[in-house]
């Protein structure tokens, strides 16, 4: 199966998961953005024309779902893919603090692109605040899962390409 | 190909992950600027998808609901149970509460009977407590924890406000062991309170107490009282000791066999009176007469 698809299933799993159980959820108050976090991974690891469209269609999904704006989620994941793509990438390494820091930055970027997008956002200084305290919490939460989803994330995505990879030494002979 | 469209495809191919994101910003920001400016709240595509997906998203808010249906159901019954066992223990602690004030009530009664009784008495009397129950089916004796620093003495006899237990049989300095009427070597004399009809109450080895020396022609039928003859010189005239519940003309020579209920049942008495066969000292003032009884009557 190809390891795109396979993101963007799990990317739809983590959509409805955000939509559902982490959303309703009271022992949750900060909401990880899983989809995010799969859409970092993606631009650093797995870099394709069809995982940015994936990550459009993502948080289009989001958009549909859940926003009252259609288009901003979309937008602002493709951002986020974008600057992971450009400048996460060349100074990527491998390890847990640095999946960290990116996607703690990856909220950042995502959520200012919201508030730049979104007329929704149109806040008050009092509001600025809040809003700044919620988007540090969410970064916080979702910086921390960060490190065990990105490796599972490569659990599967070294799964999958080593079974695929017999095929290909076999047409490669061929 | 000409170098021009070469190198466009070249940078098509080595940019197109850039350009293909910049391409998905345009249409995301297209779709922000649509569904922004268009009086239904969106443009087709999305409108169309979002009809499309209100069952979904009715779903998917039903399972959420459920969830968090869940979740609060489960913190209510977490919070009953946290609350039921709270209060199972709060009753646990009343109940104890409870038990050990009707404990103390009855021994309150119980101390009351033993006071009125002592003073009714004329002779000295000390109260004790039980503390032991003769283990021996041969032997049935209880112990008390008074002794002879109390004033107990070998021979006395020990009552109860219902009736007559038994005789010290020996004493110790803290303790005395008192012989039962169950005991088959007991005995004490009795007269049957309606016809005055003498006889000897004698435990035996089977521990059911009975009538010695009865004669067959003696006025006597079961229901009788017996009450202490106060000829033995050990115990007042007229203590309760028991009652006739069974006449049997199969008795040895002249008597009858006469089975007896003991008013004092010895396997649930806890306070015993004991008293001497020396009459009361005479007492010089009222205070003195209130005093004593009280503080000797404390077990």
């Amino acid at each position: 199966m190809n390891v795109s698809l396979a993101f963007f299933g799990i990317g739809l799993v983590f959509v409805v998961l955000q939509s559902t159980v982490l959303h309703l959820a009271s022992w949750t108050p900060i909401i990880p953005d899983l989809t995010l976090i799969l859409c970092v991974y993606w631009a650093l690891n797995r870099p394709r024309v069809e995982a940015v469209w994936a990550t459009f269609l993502l948080g289009y999904a989001i958009d549909i779902l859940s926003s009252p704006q259609p288009g901003v989620n979309a937008l602002a994941f493709t951002a986020v893919f974008l600057v992971a793509y450009v400048v996460f990438r060349y100074v990527w390494a491998t390890g847990a603090l640095i999946s960290a820091v990116t996607v703690f930055m990856a909220v950042w970027l995502k959520v200012g692109t919201l508030i730049v997008i979104s007329p929704l956002f149109e806040l008050t200084a009092r509001g600025w605040v809040v809003v700044a305290d919620a988007i540090l919490r969410e970064a916080i939460f979702s910086a921390c899962i960060a490190p065990v989803l990105f490796l599972m994330l490569r659990s599967i995505q070294n799964r999958m390409e080593t079974v695929r990879k017999p095929s290909s030494l076999v047409d490669a002979a061929s | 190909m000409s170098k021009a469209g070469f190198l466009a495809v070249v940078l098509l191919r080595r940019y197109r992950v850039p350009i293909h994101c910049v391409l998905a910003l345009a249409l995301a920001f297209y779709v922000v600027t649509v569904s922004s400016t268009s009086p239904n709240g969106g443009e087709p595509v999305t409108r169309l998808l979002s009809q499309s997906m209100k069952p979904l998203k009715k779903s998917l808010h039903a399972v959420g609901a459920a969830i968090h249906n869940l979740q609060v159901n489960y913190v209510a019954f977490k919070d009953l149970w946290n609350e039921n066992h709270a209060l199972k223990e709060q009753i646990a602690a009343l109940e104890a509460e409870r038990n050990r004030l009707f404990e103390a009530k009855l021994a309150n009664d119980r101390l009351t009977e033993l006071l009125e009784i002592r003073t009714r008495i004329l002779r000295q009397s000390v109260a004790a407590t039980v503390i032991t129950h003769s283990p021996s089916s041969w032997f049935r004796t209880i112990t008390v924890d008074k002794g002879g620093r109390a004033g107990i003495h070998q021979g006395m006899a020990v009552i109860t406000p219902r009736g007559v237990v038994g005789k010290v049989v020996s004493v110790e300095e803290d303790t005395a062991k008192v012989m039962l009427l169950t005991d088959h070597k007991s005995g004490l004399d009795i007269i049957t309170q309606r016809t005055r009809v003498r006889g000897i109450v004698s435990g035996s080895v089977d521990g059911e107490p009975v009538v010695k020396y009865m004669g067959r022609n003696e006025d006597v039928r079961p229901g009788d009282r017996l009450i202490t003859s106060g000829l033995d010189g050990t115990f007042p005239k007229g203590l309760l000791v028991g009652t006739i519940v069974e006449i049997a003309e199969d008795g040895p020579g002249l008597f009858r066999r006469v089975r007896v209920s003991l008013a004092v049942d010895p396997l649930v008495m806890e306070e015993v009176l004991f008293i001497s066969a020396e009459p009361k000292p005479a007492v010089s003032s009222t205070a003195t007469r209130d005093r004593e009884p009280a503080q000797s009557a404390t077990p």
